[in-house]
């Protein structure tokens, strides 16, 4: 009598975007270690600053929605003392989490910035907010044909795709409210830019960055930039926004890159570079305030407050939704997903970690927060850890 | 929407037809509650998926209106891939459908499967409380075990040398049934199950802290309760000031909201509640389902098994599923429908006579099953199988070497030739160790007292030979015997406090101080067989001394910083998989440090005050190191890839729920060398274990009255219902192994094997196995 051979589980993968996918291609390994070997990292730096504003920003929203749901109109700006009773609330909320700037400069920073998100972009975003954190699931086949046969370890014939949108706006063009808003203006620029004609109603889906404007310079040409990775987020997330049942037609995504409503020394530093190398897609308008500004400004000098709508163009990246958009941003995130089967494939066979993930050395800053970096055969800068050094 | 019959064509297209009780558990419609008892290998999770889709593409209920949720992470993320894997299948198919309208079709297109919630009910608990909170309050945090423990332990039983009161201690040595072992780490678990137990239960906490009536020379009951009140109080202040919740917390919350009417924007969504496992519910999700279900006008469908409820332990009430059908008809003035699945489509006719007899062995255990419930029958292509095979050896030694023998001639030889010349041969196709289990009620491959188990001499004996063999056993060792832990946490241990000065001088330490010894030991002799110029002896010292080398030491550095440094030289923790999961536990404690540690999992270094960082020091040793040498803390098994194809997976019985092999092996006696009384609990109880006094201490305070049944009975019920679950795993072939001893012939009385709670082995003449 033969014995019959155990079937192995059906058990469909499930990715998410930020963080599987964008971990994965920062880089393969460091993702293995911190996302799969569910390694802690010792320099969570970005995360204290990323989550308190989306934190600042949330929250603010839920009062805003609060009030509006009982008939009221609060909208921003805010007193001093509300916003930082807000920045208090989030700071427990992340410190309970361990989570802690790493100093008192970046906590002033972040209450600063938090004032601004809320204050100066709240009055234009929040009134076309329809639903904040709302949360995204959707299956793809699995592309088994770029996964070779002795990588594949399961039996499964899709993945689920997973994703949080910060941010599900809904625009009514006729609405007289909205007529003002710089938010809405923007939009309407960037579709006659493109020659799109906007439909009466229409919905827009919004990712908050705690960081800047990237430049539009590739790290590493033969690499996706994080400009395209970010970019085929706000695609893969208006494609399964588009399939709920409350969903307007979804027209464009937006990244509103929450630094630059109020820059840095640093940030202006790197701005100006970028506008003599022109590697930056939003210029000052000649003529204009913030050109005058930016020109005159040099690096020992107080900082300007450039105009807040230079601050709102610097700040929002819109990018259209097109069926082509999405088909070509969903075929990169099969490509990707494709890529960590792979990495996780050949881990089972070849029984080893490091060798079998993809890695990436482009992006020095990926790097040197990395704990993997003194043994990395991809990262050579530190070949063995330091002994702490500091003032006693 | 479609038809019933479209929807059926359009599986059936890529899987095998619903048999009739199957159907019976999909048509109903969606306002129907229903009762389904589903035996071992009855397709309940095909069941409960098919009612999923039928539900959204034939009755047209929104997915994001149906939530199922099950016991594990496990079972969930395989109820959603199937849900999602053939609900896809299934969607592409209808298009396909020439027979069906345009119009429906363009609905399809915009049906949106994705969205049916799944999930453990504390995950579905956790993303409620995220998502629907209010303006100005916080998310939860989830305090894992270890930092509810630690909290537990060190503001309930340390605060005030509570832990060394005389009634305090009785109260709980008397759940404890016994002072083997005791300490206040046993102390801990105890205090831990009984605030578990407390939302549970939903147990009368005010009533119960007021029951003591007891007054003995050597135990005052109330004074007990009053210290147990306080313990509990600043447990909880404990977690409050962290923003934190344990798991009962959690669950205990959302029932809270629901019943204040908070969450209606969740509850308002649903229109159908499935519950996968209601054999393993407590009285508190009970609630959280008939309020979830009471927004959806009664849709509530519960599935599971109450021959299959092996988690007493854990808070597990089975009444609640076996008395479904009344309790729900008290709340929701109608019955449900109950069905019964008996239809096993996994095993072969033998085997399942084998499990349907054994199920009816004992005349009591009848008495607390499902009424009515069927017998087992078997699947219509089933074959009548090879008959059940044991395999008893007068020692352990020769038990082990011929099952690996046994094991050989099957996977690696030509086969195994039965008695009745039946040739037992791996399949063809690819057949490997992988399609085999053996099972026992504890994987361990050592006892207390430190003698090697058939699990260690078995994996010895499938080493040996040109073939070898190996096993996959993650229970099998103690972490802290592990090699490389041993290495790199003793390394921990001489960096952060050489030579153990700062060791001896903490009180409390209990048997964690000779692990200790251990380590250090093992990471020594590494270390001085290392290179002179190998860069671990420089960071090392540089670490043990407080040197940089130049330059001055920091007032604090967090211990991860040191952690990384000496990881850069473990490539078996840094290259290997294995490796990986366990500094993953190194790692998840520093986390736990951070979060209850006075110095947040950093060193401290003061040069004019030695004792501030010595402080540092002994708290790392006490919260961090400490808690993985005691083997309070273990491997996250989720880390791990189930069950490799070339490796025999040695399981508990309770790991193996839910599971099927085609060769399963079945530990009934590999322990058992007389009717010794250390082990009648494992066999043949006397009395009943912790769990069963614990419910006699709190069920009169609780809704759920006073269990009816002796703590005795109940714990041969437990035992019945183990081996039950692990008699009902193969699919082809059931191997019984023990000692001779342990035969229904001899005097060890064995629940396994055969014999009934009234004392009498009904296998004494008429042995159901045939040996091997």
């Amino acid at each position: 009598m033969k014995l019959s051979k155990r079937p192995a589980a059906y058990a469909l993968p499930s990715y998410s975007l930020t963080g599987d996918l964008l971990g994965f291609l920062r880089c393969g390994l460091q993702y293995r270690y911190t996302r799969i070997g569910k390694l802690p990292s010792t320099r969570p730096v970005q995360a204290w600053f990323g989550q308190f504003i989306h934190g600042v920003l949330e929250e603010s929203y839920r009062r805003y929605d609060l009030a509006r749901q009982q008939g009221r109109t609060d909208l921003p700006p805010w007193d001093d003392d509300v916003l930082r009773e807000i920045c208090d609330l989030i700071k427990t909320r992340l410190a309970a989490q361990q989570l802690f700037p790493w100093g008192e400069d970046l906590e002033k920073l972040g209450y600063s910035r938090a004032k601004s998100a809320v204050n100066e972009l709240g009055p234009q975003l929040f009134p076309l907010i329809h639903r904040a954190e709302v949360r995204l699931t959707g299956a793809r086949a699995l592309p088994l044909g770029l996964i070779p046969a002795e990588y594949r370890f399961r039996e499964a014939d899709r993945y689920e795709m997973q994703g949080v949108i910060d941010v599900v706006t809904n625009v009514q063009l006729y609405d007289p409210d909205l007529w003002g808003n710089l938010v809405v203006k923007l939009l309407l620029e960037d579709f006659k830019a493109r020659s799109v004609k906007p439909q009466a109603e229409f919905e827009v889906i919004i990712d908050y960055k705690g960081m800047r404007r990237p430049s539009l310079k590739p790290l590493d040409p033969g690499q996706p930039s994080f400009w395209d990775i970010y970019g085929w987020q706000a695609q893969t997330y208006a494609h399964l926004r588009q399939a709920q049942a409350d969903s307007l037609p979804v027209v464009a995504g937006m990244i509103i890159y929450l630094n630059e409503l109020l820059p840095t020394r640093g940030d202006l530093v790197r701005l100006k570079r970028e506008l003599r190398e022109g590697t930056t897609d939003v210029v000052p308008q000649v003529g204009g305030e913030a050109e005058r500004l930016l020109g005159q400004w040099q690096k020992g000098d107080p900082m300007p407050v450039l105009p807040f709508e230079f601050r709102l163009r610097r700040a929002i990246r819109v990018i259209p939704v097109t069926e082509e958009t999405v088909t070509e941003a969903l075929e990169s995130f099969d490509r990707t997903v494709a890529r960590i089967e792979v990495c996780r494939g050949k881990e089972l066979t070849e029984g080893q970690v490091m060798s079998t993930w993809e890695k990436n050395a482009v992006d020095e800053s990926t790097c040197t927060a990395c704990d993997a970096r003194t043994f990395c055969p991809s990262y050579g800068v530190e070949k063995e850890p330091k002994l702490p050094r500091g003032n006693c | 929407m479609i038809s019933l019959d479209e929807f059926y064509r359009a599986y059936t297209q890529f899987r095998y037809s619903p048999n009739p009780e199957q159907h019976d558990t999909i048509f109903p419609g969606p306002q129907e509650p229903l009762f389904i008892v589903a035996g071992p290998g009855t397709g309940k999770t095909t069941c409960l998926t098919l009612r999923i889709l039928k539900l959204i593409v034939v009755d047209g209920v929104p997915p994001n209106g149906i939530l199922a949720t099950t016991f594990t992470k496990k079972a969930a993320a395989e109820l959603r891939s199937r849900i999602l894997g053939w609900g896809f299948q299934l969607l592409e198919n209808l298009q396909a459908d020439g027979a069906i309208s345009d119009n429906i079709k363009d609905w399809l297109q915009t049906v949106d499967i994705n969205q049916v919630m799944t999930g453990t009910i504390d995950s579905l608990c956790e993303q409620v409380l995220r998502d629907y909170r209010e303006a100005g309050s916080q998310p939860p945090i989830l305090a894992d075990d270890f930092v509810s423990k630690t909290l537990l332990l060190r503001e309930g039983l340390l605060t005030d040398g509570r832990y060394r009161d005389d009634d305090l201690d009785q109260l709980l040595l008397e759940l404890q049934g016994g002072k083997w072992g005791w300490n206040v780490g046993k102390k801990t678990n105890l205090l831990q199950q009984i605030w578990d137990r407390r939302f549970q239960d939903q147990v009368d906490w005010s009533l119960f802290l007021a029951s003591g009536e007891r007054v003995e020379p050597e135990f005052n009951e109330q004074r007990a309760l009053d210290l147990l009140r306080e313990a509990i109080a600043d447990y909880e202040t404990a977690l409050g000031d962290r923003l934190m919740v344990d798991f009962a917390r959690l669950e205990q919350t959302v029932l809270e909201r629901l019943r204040q009417g908070v969450l209606t924007d969740f509850a308002d969504q649903l229109q159908v509640v499935l519950v996968d496992e209601y054999q393993d519910s407590n009285l508190m999700q009970e609630c959280i389902y008939f309020e979830l279900a009471k927004a959806c006008g009664g849709a509530l469908t519960v599935v599971g098994d109450d021959d299959q409820s092996l988690y007493r332990f854990r808070g597990a009430t089975v009444e609640l599923f076996s008395e479904f059908a009344s309790r729900y008809g008290a709340v929701f003035g109608r019955q449900p429908t109950t069905i019964f699945l008996k239809t096993n489509y996994r095993s072969t006719q033998r085997i399942i006579e084998f499990v349907n007899d054994y199920a009816t062995l004992d005349r009591s255990y009848q008495v607390v099953r499902v009424q009515n419930k069927p017998r087992l029958a078997h699947g219509p292509t089933a074959a009548a199988g090879v008959p059940v095979l044991g395999m008893f050896r007068p020692d352990l030694e020769t038990l082990a070497r011929d099952l690996a023998d046994f094991l050989r001639q099957v996977f690696r030889g030509s086969g195994y030739a039965l008695p009745d010349g039946t040739l037992l041969e791996a399949n063809d196709q690819g057949g490997d160790l992988g399609d085999c289990t053996l099972l026992c009620s504890s994987p361990a491959e050592y006892n207390g007292s430190g003698k090697a188990r058939l699990p260690f001499l078995l994996r010895e004996h499938l080493m040996l030979g040109h073939r070898p063999m190996e096993v996959f056993n993650p229970r099998g060792q103690e972490l802290s015997d592990i090699r490389i832990v041993r290495i790199f946490g003793g390394r921990l241990l001489e960096c952060l406090d050489p030579g153990g000065a700062i060791e001896d001088e903490i009180s409390g330490l209990n048997g964690i101080s000779d692990t200790f010894g251990e380590w250090r030991a093992a990471a020594i002799e590494y270390f001085e067989a290392l290179d002179p110029t190998h860069g671990l002896r420089d960071f090392a010292t540089g670490w043990a001394t407080r040197n940089p080398g130049s330059g001055k030491w920091p007032r604090s550095v967090p211990v991860l910083e040191l952690l990384y440094g000496l990881v850069h030289y473990f490539p078996e923790l840094h290259d290997d998989p294995e490796g990986q999961i366990y500094l993953e536990v190194f790692t998840r404690q520093v986390s736990a440090c951070e979060q209850v540690g006075k110095f947040s999992g950093r060193v401290v270094y003061d040069p004019d005050n030695e004792g501030l960082g010595d402080a540092s020091v002994k708290e790392l040793l006490r919260d961090f190191l400490g808690p993985i040498a005691s083997g309070t803390v273990k491997v996250n098994e989720d880390l791990m890839e189930a069950f490799p194809r070339d490796r025999l997976s040695i399981l508990s019985i309770h790991q193996s729920k839910g599971l099927e092999f085609p060769l399963v092996i079945v530990d009934v006696g590999a322990d058992f060398k007389s009717n010794h009384k250390a082990h009648r609990f494992k066999r043949f109880p006397v009395d009943g274990g912790t769990p069963h006094r614990m419910e006699n201490l709190l069920r009169p305070h609780t809704e759920l009255e006073s269990p009816g049944r002796s703590e005795q009975d109940r714990a041969f019920d437990d035992l019945y219902r183990q081996f039950f679950v692990a008699y009902s795993r193969p699919q082809e072939v059931l191997l019984l192994v023990g000692l001779e001893k342990t035969l229904p012939t001899s005097k060890v009385s064995n629940v396994a094997m055969g014999w009934t709670r009234d004392g009498s082995s009904r296998w004494h003449n008429d042995e159901p196995f045939v040996e091997i």
